[in-house]
C-alpha cells in the first residue's frame, strides 16, 4: 500500500500532544528494548532514534488497544492481531498512566464517539429547556457555523477556493 | 519510515463509519508521469477520519492506497486535459507534489471538496471542544432557569440548604437509591422531591469511587474523555474481580454494592 511518507515524517515534525523517550520493543519475537523518542501527534505514535530527526516509524492508533503490562509499562495493539503487542516501558507509574490515557483518547473514533455523545447530551439539556431558553438550541451545524471562519483562515486569503473561475495554480505545482 | 500497514489496511476494510465514499480519478501512481495527464486512473475511494485510502474497486481486499490528510488544504484545479471537477490536495511540507483527483460531477466534486476540507483531526477537535462549552453553557442556563423556578416554590417544599449543589454530591449516592441504569440521570420532571440538584449526579460510578475519597464526576465534568476514563475504571476493577473470583475455588469477591 502505497502512502504519502513526506507528509507523514513532515507531521512528525508538528507539536506533539506527548512526548517522551521511553523504552521500546517491537512485536517480533526476540526483539530488544531500545531507547526510542516517542511522539504523540493527533491519531499517529512516531518514534525516533534518539539522536535523529527523521522517525524510524509511525503507528495509527485507530482501533488499538493500550494495556497495562507490569509496573510502568503498557503495550499497545491492534484488534486484528492482539498478541502482536508493541511495549513501551516508561520512567514512573505516573509517565505510564499518562500515556495510557492520551493514547486512548488518540483515536478519530474516540472523537467520533465525543461528538455523538455531546451532542446527545446538548439535546437531552435542550430539549427540556422552557420557552426562555430558544436561544440555546445548539448542534453541529452551530458548530461549523462558528468554526467556518477558523476553515477559511487556514488557506491563503487571496484565494476563495469554493469558486472555480480564474483559479491561479500554486507556484511549483506541475 | 516503518507504518503498522497492516492495521492500517485492516482499518481500511473494517465496518467503522466512512465519512465519505466515491469513484475519482487519480494521477499519480506506479508507472504515471510526474506530470499529470490523460484521463487518470479511476479508482474507489474512502475517507475515514484524516484518512484517505483508495481501492482498485468497490470490492478491493486490499488498499492500493493511503494519503494522510494533516496539514494539507483542498482547492479545485485545472485538470491535466480540459476536464472537468478536479481539485487538488495540497501540502504544505517541501517537495511534495498535490495529489490531483477528478470527481464526476459538480455536486460530487463539492462534496469531496467539503469532505476533506473537513478531515484534519485538528477540525473534528474544535468541533469536538465547541460542542463540549455549548453543552456546558446550555447546562449552566438550564441550572439558572432552574433556581429561579425553585425560589418560586421554595414555600411550599422542604428547604433545601442553599449549597445543596457542594454538598449533595457527597450525598447524592445515597438519594438515589433506585438502581437507574449507570449514567447521567434523566431530568425527571418533579422539583419538589428533593432530589434537586441530585438529579445531574452520576450513579454507578460515581458512587464506586466516592468509596475511595476520589472526587466524583461533577455536573460541571461534561468532557467526554473524562466520563470515559471513570467507566473504564469501574469496568477494569470488575475484570480484575471477576479473573480473581475464577482462579480461587469459591467465589468471595468484595465488591461495592452499586445502586
Amino acid at each position: 500500500m502505497r502512502y504519502n511518507e513526506k507528509e507523514l515524517q513532515a507531521l512528525s515534525r508538528q507539536p506533539a500532544e506527548m512526548a517522551a523517550e521511553l523504552g521500546m520493543r517491537g512485536p517480533k519475537k526476540g526483539s530488544v528494548l531500545k531507547r526510542r523518542l516517542v511522539k504523540l501527534v493527533v491519531n499517529f505514535l512516531f518514534y525516533f532514534r534518539t539522536d535523529e530527526a527523521e522517525p524510524v516509524g509511525a503507528l495509527l492508533l485507530e482501533r488499538c488497544r493500550v494495556i497495562r503490562e507490569e509496573p510502568g509499562a503498557f503495550s499497545i495493539s491492534f484488534i486484528e492481531d492482539p498478541e502482536r503487542k508493541y511495549h513501551f516501558e516508561c520512567s514512573s507509574e505516573e509517565q505510564c498512566q499518562e500515556w495510557m490515557e492520551a493514547l486512548r483518547r488518540a483515536s478519530y473514533e474516540f472523537m467520533r464517539r465525543s461528538l455523538v455523545f455531546y451532542r446527545n447530551e446538548i439535546r437531552k439539556v435542550t430539549g427540556k429547556v422552557c420557552a426562555g431558553l430558544q436561544r440555546a438550541g445548539v448542534g453541529l451545524q452551530v458548530a461549523e457555523a462558528v468554526l467556518r471562519p477558523w476553515l477559511m483562515a487556514t488557506r491563503p486569503p487571496h484565494r476563495t477556493p469554493w469558486s472555480s473561475s480564474a483559479y491561479p495554480r500554486r507556484p511549483g505545482s506541475s | 519510515m516503518k507504518l503498522n500497514e497492516r492495521s492500517v489496511a485492516h482499518y481500511a476494510l473494517s465496518d467503522s463509519p466512512a465519512d465519505h465514499t466515491g469513484f475519482l480519478r487519480t494521477w499519480g501512481g506506479p508507472g504515471t508521469p510526474s506530470t499529470p495527464s490523460g484521463t487518470g486512473r479511476r479508482c474507489w475511494f474512502v475517507l475515514k477520519g484524516n484518512l484517505l485510502f483508495s481501492f482498485e474497486s468497490r470490492e478491493g481486499r486490499a488498499p492500493l492506497s493511503l494519503v494522510v490528510l494533516e496539514g494539507c488544504t483542498v482547492e479545485l484545479a485545472e485538470a491535466p486535459v480540459p476536464e472537468e471537477f478536479a481539485f487538488a490536495i495540497c501540502f504544505d511540507a517541501p517537495g511534495v507534489r498535490p495529489h490531483l483527483l477528478a470527481a464526476e460531477g459538480p455536486a460530487a466534486q463539492e462534496a469531496w471538496v467539503k469532505a476533506l476540507s473537513r478531515a484534519s483531526f485538528g477540525y473534528m477537535r474544535l468541533v469536538v471542544r465547541e460542542l463540549e462549552s455549548q453543552l456546558q453553557d446550555a447546562r449552566q442556563s438550564l441550572a439558572l432557569q432552574r433556581r429561579s423556578s425553585w425560589k418560586s416554590v421554595a414555600g411550599r417544599c422542604k428547604p433545601q440548604a442553599p449549597n445543596h449543589r457542594s454538598v449533595g454530591l457527597e450525598n447524592g449516592h445515597s438519594l438515589s437509591k433506585d438502581s437507574s441504569p449507570v449514567g447521567l440521570v434523566e431530568e425527571g420532571g418533579s422539583r419538589s422531591s428533593g432530589r434537586g440538584l441530585a438529579e445531574w449526579e452520576l450513579q454507578g460510578p460515581a458512587s464506586l469511587l466516592l468509596g475511595r475519597g476520589q472526587s466524583p464526576v461533577s455536573p460541571e465534568t461534561s468532557c467526554f474523555s473524562t466520563l470515559h476514563d471513570w467507566y473504564g475504571q469501574e469496568i477494569m476493577e470488575l475484570r480484575q474481580c471477576w479473573q480473581q473470583r475464577a482462579q480461587r475455588s469459591q467465589p468471595k469477591c468484595e465488591e461495592q454494592d452499586k445502586p
